[in-house]
C-alpha cells in the first residue's frame, strides 16, 4: 500500500501542492445477528480507500484540499489528487495551518491485533451465537433475545511529504445482548455489552447471562417521586453522557471555537479532587489504542483532569500549532461522537479521544462496589441512559432518561424503577462525584473507548 | 454497466445454489463541507462505489459487500454471501420465507434542474460562506456559526433473483446550521436545516437565508431562558417535536421486524385502540421531494403511503418481503439500506401525524400551567418497553393560556401508549422536517411531520 500512497504524495507535489499526505484504511467486518432467540443473518463486509490531503501555499497561508477514492489504482489516485487540488484552489488560505505532521520516531503498542479474529470464520460465530441463545433461554419468562457478535480487523497506512510513513493492524470484538422478560402483564428489559480488541468466548456467555438476569430483575417496576438523591452511574451510562458532553468539550478544536464550558479554565479546579481523567492510547486490548494517530503523530497518555484540576485539552497537529503546543496525537478520521458512519479514508482528520480513562484521583475515593452501594442512603443505580446524544455540548447541559435503573434504600438495591430522568450540566456533575467502585470496564464507542468504574454522584435531581 | 454487474452477481448466486438473492451496486459522487466561523474545516469530494449482495440458503441469510466493482472482487463477494448464508443455515430454527412480488423493470430519475455534479465546488463553498455571514451578522451575541453542506448524486442498480431490475438516479442536497449564542457566561445553540431530493436549484427556491437567520435569532432568544421545571404538565409539542414523536415512539413500533422480534409494544394490537380518536399517523414513501422518499425500496418492491394509525386504531405496519410473509400481510416497500455496503432493513420513510382541527391559539387558551416544547435535538425510544425520550431545543412556560418565560434544554419522556391516549388536541398546521434515522448501525434519510399537538400529563425533565 505504501507504494500507492507515496505515488499519490509525489503526484500531488508535482501538480503544485506544497505538502501532501495520503491515508489508507481498510476494514474487514464479520457479524452475526440474533433476533427473537434465533440466529438471523451473518454478514461479511470489506471496505477500503485512500484519502488524499494537499496543502497549497498562497499569500497569507495555505489552502487545504481533500478528496478520496475507493478504486485503488494509480490512475484513480492521480484524478483524486487533481480534485483535492481543485478544492484547495477555491479555498481561502488558512493562516493557522503551518504543516502536516512532521516525522517522529514511532511507538509500539501492545496487544491491539488479535490473530484469532483475522482467521475467524462465519461458522465459528454462528455456532457461538446458537449456544449463547440456548444458555440465555433457560428461563421461560424470557420471551426475546436480541444481540450480535461482531469482529473486525483494520489496517491503517499513511505517507506524507514530510517523511512520515507507517502502518499498523488492529482488531476489534464486540458483543451485545438484549433480553425481554414477561410475567403477569409486566415487561422487563435487560441488556449488557462488551468491547475489546481480543476475541473472548467466555465473556460472550457472561454478557448474555447478564442481559437475561437484568431483564428478569426489571420485572414489576415501581414509580419513584421526584427528588434530589444520590446517583450511582455504571460505566455504560457514564460513557453515553461523557461521549456527548465532556469528551467533545475537551477537544481543542471545540475549545478554540469557544464551544466548551472549559474555555480558559486550564490549571483550574473544575471537578471533585477525587476525579482524574486521562486519554491513554497505550492501554493493551483497548479499542482506542494505536501507535500513531490518523495524521501519523505518535500517540501518548494525556492527563486531562488530574485530581480535579484541568490539565490539558486533546490536540491534533493543527490545533496544537495554533496554541503553540505539541500535538497530543489525537487526530482522528472518524467524526467522533457526531455519529458519522463514514469510513475513515473518506473524512478529513479532526480530533477525537483514544481511550478516555476515568479513575479515582485519590486513594480514599476508591472503594469496593459493595461499599459504594452501601454508602447510598437514598438513591438510584443506573446501567444506561437514553437520549444522551441530545445533550448540548457547548454548554454541557444534558437531560436523559434512565435505563435499567434500580432504587437504592439504606445501602441496598431494592426495586426496579419504572421511569425516571436526570438532567443538569456536566460541570456540576463532575464536581459532585465522591466515590469510585472497583468494577472498571471498557465501553467502546466508534473506534475509541471510555474506561471507567461505577461512580457515585451526589445531589442529582431524579424526576419520576 | 452497473446493471450488468449486478445481473451477473445474481446469476452466480443462483448458480451456487441460493434460493433467493438480491443485490445493489452503486456509484455515489458526494460533496461534504463543514464551515465554522468562516473557516472550512472540511471540504471533501469523493466517489464511493461497490456492491452488496444478500443470499438466502436453507432459510438463512448471508450478506456481503465490497468497495470495488472489479469482476474478481464481485465474484468473491457473491461467494462470501453464499458461504455465510450456508454457515448461518445450520443454526436457523425457523426458516425465512419471502412473499412473492411481481418483477419490475424500471428506470427512476429524480427531476433535477441544476445537477449537483455540474456545480463546481467553488459555488458550494460560496453558498456556505454567504449563509454563514447572515448568521454571524444577525447579532453580536452569536459567537459561533457551524454550517455544513452535504450532497450526493448516485446511480444505483437493484436486481433480484425474481427478475426485478431497477435503475435509480438520485440527487439530494442538504445545508444545515448550528448557531451558538453567548452572553454573561451562558451558551445556547439552535439548529436549522434545508434539504430535499433535488439539485442545486433547491437553494434558490427554499428560503434558505431566512431559515438560517432563524437559527441565530432563536439561539439569542434562548439566552434569557431559565432552568425548566421537572414534573408532570400539559404540554404542546410543535410540528418538529411532534413529528419526531411520531417517528420515534410510534413509527419504530410499527416496523414489522420489531413487531415480530418482540421488540414492539404494538405487537398484537392491530385493529385495537392505541390512542385518542384524533390521532392518525402515516408513513409515506411517495411524498414528492420528501427526504425519505423512494419509488422502490432496496428489495425492489414498489413503495406506498402506509396507514399506521387511523383515528386512534392501529391499522398497519411497515414491511419488507420477509415480515409481510411472516405476518401474512401485504408487502409495502419498507426495506431500506444506507447504501450498497449494508443489508436492507425495515425502515420508515416520511412519517407524520395528520392534521386535526384546532389552531395553536385555541390549544393554548385553556392550559393553566404547562410547557410549550419546540424543535428537538433528537430522541430515542425503547420500542420493547414502549418508552421514549427527546429533548426540546427551545421551550416556554405556559401560564393561564399564555406563553411566558423561555426555558433551558427541556426534555420530554413518556410511555408511548399512555401518551397517545393523552393527546387531546391536534392542530391543522402540518409542517415538514428532515432528519436521519439510525437502526442496525445504518443511517437513512427520513422525513417527519406533524401539526402542533397537545399532550396531557406528560413527564417533563429539567433542572429547577
Amino acid at each position: 500500500m505504501q507504494e500507492l500512497l507515496k505515488y499519490a504524495v509525489k503526484q500531488a507535489e508535482k501538480k503544485g501542492a506544497s505538502q501532501a499526505e495520503a491515508f489508507y484504511s481498510a476494514e474487514n467486518r464479520l457479524r452475526t445477528t440474533i433476533e427473537k432467540k434465533q440466529v438471523k443473518i451473518s454478514e461479511k463486509k470489506y471496505d477500503a480507500g485512500v484519502g488524499i490531503r494537499v496543502a497549497v501555499k498562497k499569500t497569507g497561508g495555505y489552502s487545504i484540499g481533500f478528496a478520496y477514492l475507493t478504486s485503488l489504482t494509480k490512475e484513480a489516485a492521480a484524478k483524486t489528487v487533481q480534485q483535492a487540488l481543485k478544492i484547495a484552489s477555491f479555498k481561502k488560505p488558512d493562516k493557522d495551518f503551518k504543516s502536516f505532521q512532521e516525522c517522529k520516531p514511532s511507538k509500539t503498542v501492545q496487544r491491539i491485533f488479535d490473530k484469532t479474529i483475522a482467521k475467524l470464520e462465519p461458522e465459528t460465530i454462528v455456532d457461538l451465537a446458537n449456544d449463547l441463545i440456548k444458555t440465555a433461554s433457560t428461563d421461560k419468562r424470557i420471551t426475546t433475545i436480541i444481540g450480535g457478535i461482531s469482529s473486525r480487523t483494520a489496517k491503517v497506512a499513511i505517507a506524507n511529504s514530510l517523511g512520515v510513513s507507517g502502518e499498523f493492524n488492529t482488531s476489534g470484538y464486540s458483543l451485545s445482548a438484549y433480553a425481554v422478560a414477561q410475567e403477569a402483564n409486566s415487561t422487563g428489559v435487560g441488556w449488557d455489552e462488551y468491547s475489546n480488541c481480543y476475541y473472548n468466548e467466555k465473556e460472550a456467555y457472561t454478557i448474555f447471562k447478564n442481559a437475561t438476569r437484568n431483564a428478569l430483575k426489571q420485572l414489576h417496576p415501581k414509580a419513584i417521586k421526584t427528588e434530589k438523591m444520590d446517583l450511582l452511574i455504571q460505566p455504560q451510562a457514564l460513557t453515553e453522557i461523557l461521549a456527548f458532553t465532556l469528551v467533545p468539550e475537551m477537544l481543542a478544536n471545540n475549545v478554540q471555537k469557544q464551544q466548551s464550558p472549559f474555555v480558559g479554565k486550564l490549571n483550574q479546579t473544575i471537578a471533585a479532587t477525587s476525579l482524574s481523567v486521562t486519554d491513554n492510547a497505550h492501554v493493551p486490548q483497548a479499542l482506542g489504542s494505536k501507535p500513531f494517530d490518523d495524521e501519523g503523530c505518535p500517540t501518548q497518555a494525556t492527563k486531562i483532569i488530574y485530581k480535579g484540576i484541568l490539565k490539558n485539552f486533546l490536540h491534533n497537529s493543527y490545533t496544537a500549532k495554533k496554541d503553540k503546543l505539541k500535538s497530543t496525537g489525537n487526530s482522528t478520521r472518524s467524526l467522533g461522537v457526531l455519529g458519522s458512519l463514514k469510513p475513515k479514508y473518506s473524512v478529513e482528520p479532526v480530533i477525537g479521544p483514544t481511550n478516555f480513562q476515568v479513575s479515582a484521583g485519590t486513594k480514599s475515593a476508591r472503594n469496593s462496589y459493595d461499599d459504594v452501594v452501601s454508602e447510598v442512603k437514598n438513591g438510584v443505580i443506573t446501567k444506561g441512559v437514553v437520549g444522551a446524544h441530545t445533550a448540548n455540548a457547548p454548554s454541557g447541559e444534558f437531560s436523559v432518561a434512565l435505563d435499567m435503573a434500580f432504587k437504592i434504600e439504606n445501602g441496598e438495591i431494592t426495586y426496579p424503577i419504572k421511569q425516571a430522568m436526570i438532567g443538569g450540566n456536566i460541570q456540576d456533575f463532575i464536581k459532585n462525584i465522591t466515590m469510585f467502585a472497583d468494577d472498571t470496564t471498557q465501553v467502546g464507542f466508534e473506534n475509541a473507548s471510555v474506561i471507567a468504574p461505577t461512580i457515585l454522584v451526589k445531589n442529582v435531581t431524579v424526576s419520576g | 454497466m452497473l446493471l450488468n454487474t449486478v445481473e451477473k452477481a445474481i446469476k452466480l448466486a443462483i448458480d451456487l445454489g441460493a434460493e433467493y438473492a438480491d443485490a445493489r451496486a452503486e456509484q455515489i459522487y458526494s460533496t461534504s463541507i463543514r464551515l465554522t466561523n468562516e473557516r472550512f474545516e472540511q471540504a471533501i469530494s469523493g466517489l464511493d462505489q461497490g456492491i452488496g449482495i444478500r443470499a438466502l440458503y436453507g432459510g438463512a441469510w448471508g450478506f456481503s459487500s465490497t468497495t470495488s466493482l472489479e469482476p474478481k472482487h464481485v465474484k468473491t463477494v457473491v461467494e462470501t454471501a453464499f458461504k455465510t448464508a450456508k454457515a448461518t443455515s445450520k443454526a436457523v430454527k425457523e426458516k425465512v420465507t419471502l412473499c412473492e412480488v411481481k418483477p419490475v423493470k424500471d428506470h427512476v430519475k429524480i427531476k433535477v434542474r441544476q445537477p449537483l455534479t455540474q456545480i463546481g465546488i467553488d459555488k458550494k463553498l460560496k453558498l456556505l460562506l454567504h449563509l454563514s455571514k447572515i448568521v454571524r451578522n444577525c447579532s453580536p451575541k452569536i459567537v459561533s456559526a457551524n454550517l455544513s453542506y452535504e450532497d450526493s448524486t448516485s446511480q444505483k442498480a437493484t436486481v433480484t433473483s425474481e427478475g426485478t431490475q431497477i435503475r435509480t438516479d438520485t440527487s439530494r442536497a442538504l445545508a444545515a446550521v448550528t448557531a451558538v449564542a453567548k452572553s454573561a457566561g451562558k451558551i445556547t445553540s439552535c439548529r436549522e436545516r434545508v434539504g430535499k431530493l433535488a439539485g442545486f436549484e433547491l437553494f434558490e427556491k427554499a428560503k434558505t437565508d431566512e431559515i438560517f437567520e432563524r437559527a441565530a435569532k432563536r439561539a439569542v432568544g434562548l439566552l434569557g431562558a431559565k432552568p425548566a421545571p421537572s414534573g408532570r404538565y400539559t404540554v404542546i409539542a410543535n410540528p418538529n417535536l411532534a413529528g419526531v414523536f411520531a417517528h420515534e415512539a410510534v413509527g419504530h413500533g410499527c416496523e414489522a421486524d420489531h413487531v415480530i422480534s418482540g421488540e414492539s409494544i404494538l405487537e398484537g394490537k392491530l385493529g385495537k385502540k392505541v390512542g385518542t380518536e384524533i390521532v392518525t399517523i402515516f408513513d409515506d414513501s411517495t411524498v414528492e421531494g420528501g427526504w425519505g422518499t423512494q419509488k422502490y425500496d432496496d428489495e425492489g418492491v414498489p413503495t406506498k403511503k402506509r396507514l399506521l394509525i387511523e383515528k386512534g386504531i392501529l391499522k398497519g405496519f411497515i414491511h419488507n418481503k420477509e415480515t409481510a410473509a411472516k405476518l401474512d400481510m401485504q408487502p409495502n416497500g419498507g426495506a431500506r439500506a444506507q447504501n450498497f455496503s449494508h443489508r436492507p432493513v425495515v425502515r420508515m420513510s416520511n412519517t407524520y401525524i395528520a392534521n386535526g382541527k384546532y389552531t395553536f391559539e385555541e390549544m393554548l387558551k385553556d392550559i393553566d400551567k404547562g410547557v410549550y416544547l419546540k424543535s428537538t435535538r433528537g430522541g430515542q425510544v425503547d420500542t420493547a418497553k414502549g418508552t421514549f425520550q427527546f429533548n426540546a431545543e427551545e421551550a416556554y412556560r405556559i401560564e393561564k393560556g399564555k406563553l411566558t418565560a423561555p426555558l433551558l434544554d427541556v426534555s420530554l419522556s413518556g410511555i408511548t401508549l399512555e401518551t397517545l391516549h393523552n393527546i387531546d388536541a391536534v392542530a391543522k398546521d402540518l409542517d415538514w422536517n428532515l432528519g436521519s434515522c439510525g437502526k442496525s448501525s445504518q443511517s437513512v434519510p427520513v422525513g417527519t411531520a406533524s401539526p402542533h399537538i397537545r399532550i396531557r400529563n406528560a413527564l417533563v425533565g429539567g433542572r429547577a
